[in-house]
């Protein structure tokens, strides 16, 4: 009992423990906007930058599930640009699941940085040679000027015509829909999925070899135990080693035991149970009520993440397509 | 033969079979397990093709197109360009993941020193962009290498492999540990 109490007090810890350090990594990422293509969190972004992104993004997810997305943010910390872009794609999970095609443009204004990142299903096609190039035409002329707006709106220009033409479809005349059809599927941070799988497999194999050496353990006493119990009087009222069994006493003499012995009521014994000689029917032998079995644990595996895509900051809204990136992208020299 | 009627030894006959059991099977399984972390090195932790392996492949290719532009510019026997090339075929033909980790270090000292150089001549425009994209493409797939659940995926097995009694069914079985990229 003691047990049970202590493993579920374990285990509600450790849960809680876990969630927390998700809170504490998600507090550094910011959430995405509801239109999800740009937030620009600097205010470095013209009306018309923003609209024009928001337009072509949302023609490029709605017929690709393609998703570029323009973040701009003052500062970001301790963190290097490369490792908060990696952290901030995988969190808003830009891009289909399934392709992982998506791309996220940030601009850190206050380090004077920005950095450009593929999904994974994307590392092909623009490498991450193909994005500095990008940057170093499309970016940085602007950027070097403080025109962070310019640098953006050319750099997202860039990217959207090589992805149209990769895709072969045309981002100029779709309007923005709300309440788009583009499925969102759960999103799992990269590599997280298989890693868990891993660390359970070899987790449950250690749990194997254990049960298995305490089982072995077991019959080896068993085995012994049954060595010393050769010659000995079985014992079965009172108890003895295996406690009221159930089992059938022997038969009284004939003239009964005597005063302290067995002596059958005046009315006899009346109906009996199944079998058992005497005792009201029951459940069987009378052992031991069923218990919980040995390693038995409530339910409630490793689920293989959490955080990652969200369902959209509002009615309507956009929101990642469960894209992953494996970091590595293109950034200011 | 009264032996073979003897309890006392029949028990320690069960002793023995049951840790012989224990021994081989698990020791089998382990091997398995090994076999299966260990080939995450090349095939990765997610069955898409990205890899370690494949990650440190695109590098020695980076290395190769830098070399092809300092030739340009630079005689073949120069200090950087052999030690880049030396580097490069390290990493190439490094058998063990230790190896692999460093001649890997040792590229991205020749690869960074080279890069300096170059951007210290004055290149033309096209091998301008082609320095920085193929150095930017050198640093990136370092990073990516990084994220890689290879090394968790290998610590989690030398971990298990210091449990008892896991522990003993390794080393019955000659089970090593895992070799970590770092």
């Amino acid at each position: 009992m003691k047990n049970k109490v202590f493993t579920r007090f374990t285990a509600l810890f450790l849960l809680a423990a876990l969630l927390l350090s998700g809170l504490a990594l998600a507090a550094d990422i910011p959430e995405p906007s509801d239109a999800f293509y740009v937030l620009d969190q600097a205010g470095v972004l013209k009306q018309d930058t923003i609209d024009a992104i928001l337009q072509k993004g949302a023609s490029l997810d709605d017929q690709t599930g393609a998703q570029i997305c323009v973040v701009t943010v003052e500062f970001i910390g301790s963190s290097r640009i490369a490792d908060y872009a990696y952290d901030l794609f995988n969190e808003w999970g830009i891009g289909d699941a399934k392709k992982n095609n998506g791309l996220l443009l940030l601009l850190v204004t206050g380090a004077e940085d920005y950095y450009m990142l593929q999904g994974t299903g994307l590392e092909d096609y623009l490498s991450s040679a193909t994005l500095q190039n990008i940057l170093d035409e499309y970016m940085e002329p602007y950027f070097a000027k403080g025109d962070y707006d310019g640098g953006v709106r050319a750099t997202a220009d860039a990217v959207f015509t090589r992805l149209a033409a990769y895709y072969n479809v045309s981002l100029d005349s779709s309007a923005v829909q709300s309440g788009s059809t583009v499925p969102v599927p759960e999103a799992v941070p990269a590599g997280q999925q298989s890693i868990g799988l891993l660390s359970r497999v070899g987790s449950f194999l250690s749990k194997l070899v254990f049960i298995v050496f305490i089982l072995a353990i077991v019959i080896i006493i068993i085995a012994v135990s049954s060595i010393g119990r050769i010659g000995r009087r079985r014992r079965y009222w009172g108890g003895g080693f295996w406690g009221p069994r159930g089992h059938r006493p022997p038969p009284p003499p004939p003239g009964g035991f005597g005063p302290r012995g067995y002596r059958p009521p005046p009315g006899g014994f009346g109906p009996r149970g199944p079998g058992m000689g005497g005792r009201p029917g029951g459940p069987g032998m009378g052992g031991r009520p069923g218990g919980s079995g040995m390693g038995s644990r409530p339910g409630g595996g490793h689920s293989g993440g959490f955080g990652g895509g969200r369902t959209g900051g509002g009615m309507g809204g956009r929101s990642g397509g469960g894209g992953s990136s494996r970091g590595g992208g293109a950034g200011r020299h | 033969m009264k032996f073979m009627y003897n309890r006392r030894f029949a028990a320690v006959i069960l002793v023995v079979c049951i840790i012989g059991t224990i021994l081989i099977g698990g020791g089998h399984s382990l091997e398995r397990y090994r076999d299966a972390q260990s080939r995450l090195f090349a095939e990765g932790t997610t069955g898409d093709g990205n890899s370690i392996q494949n990650d440190l492949r695109a590098r020695c290719e980076a290395g190769h197109n830098l070399i092809t532009v300092a030739k340009r510019y630079m005689a073949a026997n120069a200090a950087e360009i052999e030690s880049l090339s030396g580097a490069i075929t390290a990493l190439e033909n490094a058998a063990t993941v230790k190896e692999a980790f460093d001649a890997n270090y040792d590229l991205t000292i020749a690869a960074d020193h080279m890069y300096s150089v170059l951007n210290n001549t004055e290149l033309s425009d096209a091998d301008k962009k082609l320095v920085s994209g193929q150095f930017t493409e050198l640093t990136s797939r370092n990073r990516t290498i990084s994220h890689d659940g290879y090394n968790t995926a290998a610590m989690e097995f030398n971990e298990l492999l210091g449990r008892f009694p896991t522990s003993v069914i390794a080393a019955a079985n000659g089970i090593t540990p895992l070799e970590l990229f770092r």
